[in-house]
C-alpha cells in the first residue's frame, strides 16, 4: 500500500503537491472538508484531477483533523493506493431518520461478499438515525466484518451536511466502502471519557432518538435548568451535557448520545441515536483532563500486531460535543492520540456529529462523544 | 521556554509563532492578548456551567434523597404502626431510641416523650429492673431472649400476657447499637388454651358421665332380661311341677293290668302330649337359661362315633319315612373318642339332622364329619347338607334369631328355639355354627368345634339299668325308712306310691316344721326334700336336721324343679347328699335310692339271665327277631310306625305279643319311650323279599 495525504487550507492552498501517480481502481481517496463547500470548492476540483479512477469516500465536518493540528475551512485528505486489497463503494440518499435501517440494511447487502474484511461508513449527520443505520449495516453485514465510520457534521450550526458521492459534495447520503480480501489490516479503538452528573432519570417518553420526557418531566426544561443563560446556545450548548444510557448488557457499559437538534413547540430534544423509552441515563459532563485521556486511550486499543509494517493511515473521528468542551484544548487530544500512534504512521481525521465503532460485546452502535479510531494498512 | 508553561499558553505562544524569551509585537501581541482572552471566557463559561451543574444537580440529589428517605420512613412507619406488638429499641444503657405507637400506648407517652428515657421514668423500679435484667440477659447472650410477662397498659390500664422477644442489633462494623424489644398479647391465645383444656375436661366429664349413663342402662337391661329369664325359668318350674304329676300318674296308671286298651290309649295321648309339652318347656327353659349366663358346659370323655351313628340311625328313620336318603360320610381322621358335652353335643345333632329332614322334600341330607384341615388347633367340623328349599340370604341370619321360623308351612311344628340353642351350644362350647345356603339347592349348616382327642380307655361305659320294672326290694335288706317332705299333693302322693310300690316305709311331711318333728319321733333312712315349700323350705330344714341328733346320719335326697344347675352346689352346701330334678323318670328316683342306701331291687319281669333285655338288646339282634314275624305283621307295623299314630302302633306291637311274647315287650318299651326310630331300622335292616 502506499499512502499519502494532504492539507487543503481555503488560505494558502495544498501544503504539497497532489501524486496522481497514486490514482487507481484499487486507490481510496478519504477526504474531510469544511461544511461551507464552496470555500474548498476550489481543493476538490485539484483532488478530481488528480485522481479521477480512485474510490472516493469523505464528509463535511466540525473541524478537520491533520496530523497534530486541527483547522477549519480546510480538507484533509488521504490517498491510499493499495496492492491487494480490491474496494467497492456504495451510497444511497437518505432524507427520512425512520428510514436509517433500510438504508444500512442496503448498504451491506450491496457490499457483501465473502471476501468483505471491513467497511467504513460516512453518513448524513443530521437526516439519519445513527442507531438505525448501524442496526440495519450490523445486521446484514456477515459476522467478523469490521465496521466504523462517523456522521457528518456542519460545525455548530447543525444545518446542513454533505456526503461526497460522485466526487461531489451531496446533502442526504450515506456511503459505504467495502474493502475486500486478506491483505487490508484494520484496528478499531473509541473512548469517550466523561463523567456522569446528578441521578439517574427514567426516560418516561421517547420515540426513537427524540426524546420527550425524563421522570415525567419535559426534557427540554432540564437542559435548560442546567445551562441556564448559555441554554440560548442551544442545541450546541447541549453538547455540554451528553445523555449516558445504560446498556442492558452491563459488559456494553454506558452508551453516550448528544444532541442535534431541539423544538420548542414540544419541548423535545432530537439526538444523534436512539433513546429507549423505559431505559435509564444520566446526565455527563466533561472533565478536560479525562477527554484527553479518553482519546489516549482509544489510540491505545488500536491493535497492529497483524504485519501492519508499513504504510499506516488512522482516521480519526471525534465529537464536536468534545470540540466544544475541550475549546482551546482541543489538540491536546489529538496530540494524545498521535503519541499513541507508531511512529511514521499518519493521522487524518474530522469532529462529528456521530461515531461509529464496535462496542465490547462486538455490536456495532452509533456513539457521541468519543475519540473514535480506526486504522488502515495492507500486509 | 518554561518548561513548566501551561500546555495552552505553549500550545498559544506556538500557534502565534512566538518564543517564551522574545517579546512579542505589537500585532502578534495583541493576537495573543486576544487568544488569552477567548480562554479566560471559555474557562469562566465553562465554571459557570460547572458550578451550576454541581448546585442543580446537587439540589436534584437532596430532593431525591429526600423523596426517598421520607418514602422509606413513610413505609417503615407505617409497618410499624399496622403492627399489633410492641416494638421499641433501647441503646446498651436501656435509654430508648425508637418505640411504635402500640409501645406508646403502653408507656402513656409519645415517641418524642420517650425517645432519651429509660424503664426508670415510666414504670416501678421492680418492673424496670425486671426489664433491664431481661435486655442485659439478651446483649451477654448475643441472641434473641424470650419470656412471658405480665404487662399492663398505662393509657387506659388493660392488662395482659405478653411474650417478648430481646434480640441485640449490632451496626455494620459490628458495634453493639442496643437491644430490639417485640412484645406480642398472647392473652387471647392463652385464655384459648385454656379455654381448650376446660372443654377437653369438661368432655371427659360428660364422657365418663354418658358412660355411667350407659353402664346404669346396661345394667338395667341386662337386670331385666335377667329377670326376663327367671321369670321364664321359675314360670317353667312352675309348669313342670304339675306336668311332673301328669307323666307320672299316667305312667303310673299305664303299668294298671286291668286297664282296657282304649284306656290305655287315652293314656298315652296324655302321656305323649305332656312329653311334647315338657320338650316345649325344655326349649324354653334352655333358651331361658342360656340368656340368663347359666349355662354351664360339660367337658368329660366321650364316644363321638357312637353319638354320631345314634343319631343318625334316629334321624335315618325319619328321613326313610320322607323318601328321603341319609348319608353319613365320616373321614379317616374323624376324631372318635374326645372330651366334650356329650348331652349338648347330641342335641346339637338332632336339632341339625332333624331339622333338614323336616325341611327337606325330596333329595337327601349328608353328614360329614371329620376335622378341619390346616389347622393349628384341631376342630371338629361338623357338616349337615341337604336339598331342601335353601334359605335367602336376608334371613340367613335371622334363623339364628329366636322364635324366627321361615316357611309359608304352618304344619312344621316347634318353638323356634332349635337353631337358636343349636348355635348357642356351639358357642358355649367355643365353636360356631355357620350357614350357607341358596335358595331352591339347599343348605349347608357347618359346625366347627375345638375338640380335644381321648383314647377309648377314657370313655366311661355308661351303666346298663336294670332291665325290667322294679317289682320290690331285693329279700334281706334292712328295713328303711323313708320320708317325702313335699307341699303339693299330687307329688306327695307320686313319691309315697313310689315307695310303697316296692314296699318302703313311708310318712309325708307338708313342710319343713313337720319334717323336723318326724325326723325326731320316727328317724327315717333316707328324705326325699322338696326345695321350694311354704314356711321352711327344703334348704333351711335341710340345715336344721343337720344340727339334731342323729341328723349327720340320715340322706337327704332334693327334688327340685329348679332348672338352674348352680343351685345343685347350693342344695350340697345345704348339706343335701343328693338332688333328683323334677319331672323325674321313676327309674331315677330308684337309682337314687340305690346310689344312696344301697338298696337292692328285684324286677317283676326281670328276664332270665340269659334271656335278652330289650335294653341290652342289640339293634342286630332286634332286627333278626323282627325278621322272623310274618311279613303281614312286619307291614302292619312298619305302616303304623310311620303314621306316627301311637294307637296304630300300639295295635301293631300288640299283634306280635301273640307270636313272641318276649319281642312284643320289647318293642312296647321301645314305643313308650317313642323309638319308634329304632323298631323302623331294625325292620328295615333285614327287608324280606317283596
Amino acid at each position: 500500500m502506499k499512502l499519502s495525504t494532504y492539507r487543503y487550507l481555503s488560505s494558502r492552498g495544498w501544503d504539497q503537491p497532489l501524486n496522481p501517480s497514486l490514482d487507481s481502481v484499487n486507490t481510496l481517496l478519504i477526504c474531510f472538508g469544511a461544511s461551507d463547500a464552496d470555500c474548498i470548492a476550489t481543493g476538490l476540483a485539484d483532488l478530481r484531477g488528480a485522481f479521477p479512477r480512485s474510490i472516493w469516500t469523505g464528509c463535511s465536518t466540525a473541524g478537520e483533523i491533520y496530523g497534530r493540528s486541527l483547522e477549519d475551512h480546510s480538507i484533509s485528505v488521504a490517498v491510499l493506493k493499495f496492492s491487494h486489497t480490491k474496494l467497492r463503494v456504495a451510497s444511497c440518499e437518505i432524507t427520512d431518520p425512520g428510514t436509517s435501517l433500510q438504508a444500512g440494511e442496503f448498504l451491506a447487502n450491496t457490499l457483501a461478499a465473502p471476501d468483505l474484511s471491513g467497511v467504513f461508513v460516512l453518513s448524513d449527520g443530521l437526516s439519519v438515525n445513527g442507531s438505525e443505520l448501524a442496526r440495519g449495516l450490523s445486521q446484514k453485514l456477515p459476522p467478523g466484518v469490521r465496521l466504523s465510520g462517523g456522521l457528518a457534521a456542519d460545525g455548530d450550526r447543525f444545518k446542513n451536511t454533505w456526503l461526497l458521492v460522485n466526487r461531489t459534495p451531496a446533502s442526504h447520503q450515506v456511503v459505504a466502502v467495502g474493502l475486500y480480501g486478506d491483505h487490508v489490516g484494520i484496528a478499531q479503538g473509541s473512548r469517550g471519557g466523561w463523567d456522569v452528573l446528578g441521578p439517574e432519570r427514567e426516560v418516561t417518553r421517547a420515540e426513537g432518538n427524540v426524546l420527550y420526557a425524563l421522570d415525567g418531566q419535559p426534557a427540554l426544561a432540564l437542559y435548560k435548568k442546567y445551562l441556564g443563560e448559555r441554554a440560548a446556545g442551544l442545541p450546541a450548548t447541549g453538547l455540554l451535557f451528553p445523555l449516558a444510557i445504560r446498556n442492558v448488557h452491563t459488559e456494553d457499559g454506558l452508551t453516550v448520545r448528544t444532541i442535534l437538534a431541539v423544538n420548542e413547540a414540544d419541548s423535545s430534544i432530537t439526538f444523534a441515536g436512539d433513546i429507549p423509552q423505559g431505559g435509564y441515563v444520566r446526565l455527563m459532563h466533561a472533565n478536560l483532563e479525562r477527554l484527553i485521556d479518553g482519546a489516549a486511550t482509544a489510540a491505545s486499543q488500536l491493535s497492529f500486531t497483524d504485519g501492519a509494517t508499513g504504510p499506516l493511515l488512522t482516521v480519526a473521528i471525534s465529537c464536536v460535543g468534545r470540540r466544544l468542551v475541550l475549546s482551546q484544548r482541543t489538540e491536546e487530544e489529538i496530540d494524545a492520540v498521535v503519541d499513541e500512534l507508531p511512529p511514521g504512521s499518519q493521522l487524518i481525521g474530522y469532529y462529528s456529529y456521530g461515531e461509529l465503532a464496535p462496542l465490547a460485546s462486538g455490536r456495532c452502535e452509533l456513539h457521541n462523544q468519543t475519540m473514535t479510531l480506526t486504522s488502515f494498512w495492507e500486509k | 521556554m518554561n518548561t513548566d508553561m501551561h500546555t495552552l499558553l505553549a500550545r498559544q505562544l506556538r500557534k502565534l509563532g512566538l518564543d517564551a524569551q522574545q517579546p512579542p509585537d505589537a500585532a502578534t501581541w495583541a493576537k495573543l492578548l486576544d487568544v488569552i482572552g477567548q480562554h479566560y471566557q471559555t474557562a469562566d463559561q465553562d465554571r459557570y456551567t460547572l458550578e451550576r451543574a454541581l448546585a442543580i444537580s446537587s439540589d436534584e440529589m437532596q430532593a431525591l434523597y429526600q423523596r426517598q428517605k421520607s418514602s422509606y420512613e413513610a413505609r417503615l412507619r407505617a409497618v410499624f404502626g399496622t403492627i399489633q406488638d410492641l416494638i421499641w429499641l433501647k441503646d446498651p444503657a436501656g435509654v430508648y431510641l425508637a418505640c411504635n405507637p402500640m409501645f406508646e400506648r403502653f408507656f402513656g407517652a409519645g415517641e418524642t416523650d420517650i425517645i432519651g428515657k429509660t424503664d426508670y421514668d415510666f414504670v416501678s423500679k421492680e418492673l424496670a429492673d425486671f426489664f433491664r435484667e431481661h435486655d442485659r440477659l439478651a446483649m451477654n447472650k448475643g441472641g434473641a431472649s424470650v419470656n412471658e410477662e405480665w404487662l399492663t397498659f398505662a393509657d387506659n390500664g388493660y392488662r395482659g400476657l405478653f411474650e417478648t422477644v430481646k434480640t441485640p442489633m449490632w451496626d455494620d462494623a459490628g458495634n453493639l447499637i442496643g437491644v430490639l424489644g417485640i412484645a406480642r398479647d398472647i392473652s387471647a391465645r392463652k385464655r384459648a388454651d385454656e379455654e381448650l383444656v376446660r372443654y377437653k375436661d369438661h368432655l371427659e366429664e360428660e364422657v365418663q358421665q354418658r358412660t355411667a349413663d350407659l353402664v346404669l342402662a346396661r345394667n338395667a337391661a341386662e337386670t331385666a332380661n335377667k329377670a326376663k329369664s327367671v321369670f321364664l325359668a321359675n314360670m317353667s318350674h312352675e309348669l313342670r311341677t304339675p306336668l311332673n304329676a301328669i307323666l307320672g300318674f299316667s305312667n303310673m296308671l299305664r303299668k294298671d293290668p286291668q286297664l282296657s286298651r282304649e284306656q290305655r290309649a287315652n293314656l298315652d295321648i296324655i302321656n305323649r302330649s305332656g312329653s311334647y309339652l315338657l320338650t316345649l318347656i325344655n326349649d324354653v327353659l334352655e333358651v331361658a337359661k342360656i340368656e340368663a349366663g347359666r349355662v354351664q358346659v360339660e367337658n368329660a370323655a366321650m364316644n363321638l362315633g357312637a353319638l354320631v351313628r345314634d343319631v343318625t340311625d334316629m334321624m335315618r328313620i325319619r328321613a326313610q319315612e320322607k323318601g328321603l336318603q341319609l348319608l353319613l360320610e365320616q373321614s379317616a381322621d374323624f376324631p372318635r373318642y374326645i372330651k366334650g358335652d356329650e348331652a349338648r353335643l347330641r342335641q346339637v345333632l338332632i336339632n341339625l339332622i332333624g331339622n333338614a329332614v323336616k325341611f327337606t322334600r325330596q333329595g337327601g341330607v349328608t353328614v360329614r364329619i371329620g376335622l378341619k384341615p390346616h389347622d393349628v388347633r384341631q376342630h371338629l367340623l361338623i357338616e349337615i347338607e341337604d336339598s331342601g328349599p335353601g334359605i335367602r340370604a336376608e334371613d340367613q341370619q335371622r334363623v339364628f334369631e329366636p322364635f324366627v321360623q321361615l316357611g309359608e308351612d304352618a304344619s312344621q311344628k316347634g318353638t323356634g328355639l332349635g337353631l337358636t340353642i343349636t348355635r348357642q351350644f356351639v358357642q358355649l362350647m367355643g365353636g360356631t355354627l355357620g350357614l350357607t345356603s341358596t335358595p331352591g339347592t339347599g343348605s349347608i349348616f357347618r359346625v366347627e368345634l375345638p375338640v380335644e382327642q381321648v383314647e377309648s380307655t377314657d370313655v366311661a361305659r355308661p351303666e346298663i339299668a336294670g332291665g325290667g320294672d322294679i317289682a320290690g326290694l331285693a329279700p334281706g335288706q334292712p328295713e328303711f325308712r323313708i320320708l317325702v317332705v313335699e307341699d303339693q299333693v299330687e307329688n306327695q302322693l307320686l313319691l309315697t306310691r313310689l315307695m310303697k310300690n316296692i314296699g318302703l316305709p313311708v310318712k309325708v311331711a307338708e313342710n319343713g316344721e313337720q319334717a323336723l318333728e318326724l325326723f325326731g319321733s320316727w328317724r327315717p333312712h333316707l328324705i326325699w326334700m322338696d326345695r321350694r315349700m311354704p314356711a321352711m323350705d327344703g334348704m333351711e330344714a335341710t340345715r336344721r336336721i343337720r344340727e339334731l341328733p342323729g341328723g349327720r346320719d340320715v340322706k337327704i335326697v332334693a327334688v327340685t324343679a329348679s332348672a338352674f344347675t348352680e343351685q345343685r352346689d347350693e342344695m350340697l352346701h345345704a348339706g343335701m347328699d343328693d338332688f333328683v330334678r323334677k319331672p323325674y323318670r321313676f327309674n331315677e328316683i330308684y337309682e337314687c335310692l340305690a346310689r344312696q342306701l344301697g338298696v337292692k331291687y328285684i324286677y317283676t319281669d326281670a328276664p332270665a339271665k340269659d334271656a335278652v333285655s330289650d335294653a341290652m338288646l342289640t339293634p342286630e339282634r332286634l332286627a333278626e327277631m323282627l325278621a322272623a314275624l310274618p311279613e303281614q305283621m312286619r307291614r302292619t307295623l312298619h305302616d303304623a310306625l310311620e303314621s306316627l299314630q301311637s294307637e296304630r302302633i300300639d295295635n301293631a306291637i300288640d299283634q306280635v305279643a301273640a307270636y313272641d311274647e318276649e319281642l312284643h315287650k320289647t318293642l312296647s318299651r321301645l314305643a313308650d319311650n317313642f323309638d319308634y326310630p329304632a323298631i323302623l331300622t331294625a325292620l328295615q335292616t333285614h327287608q324280606p323279599e317283596t
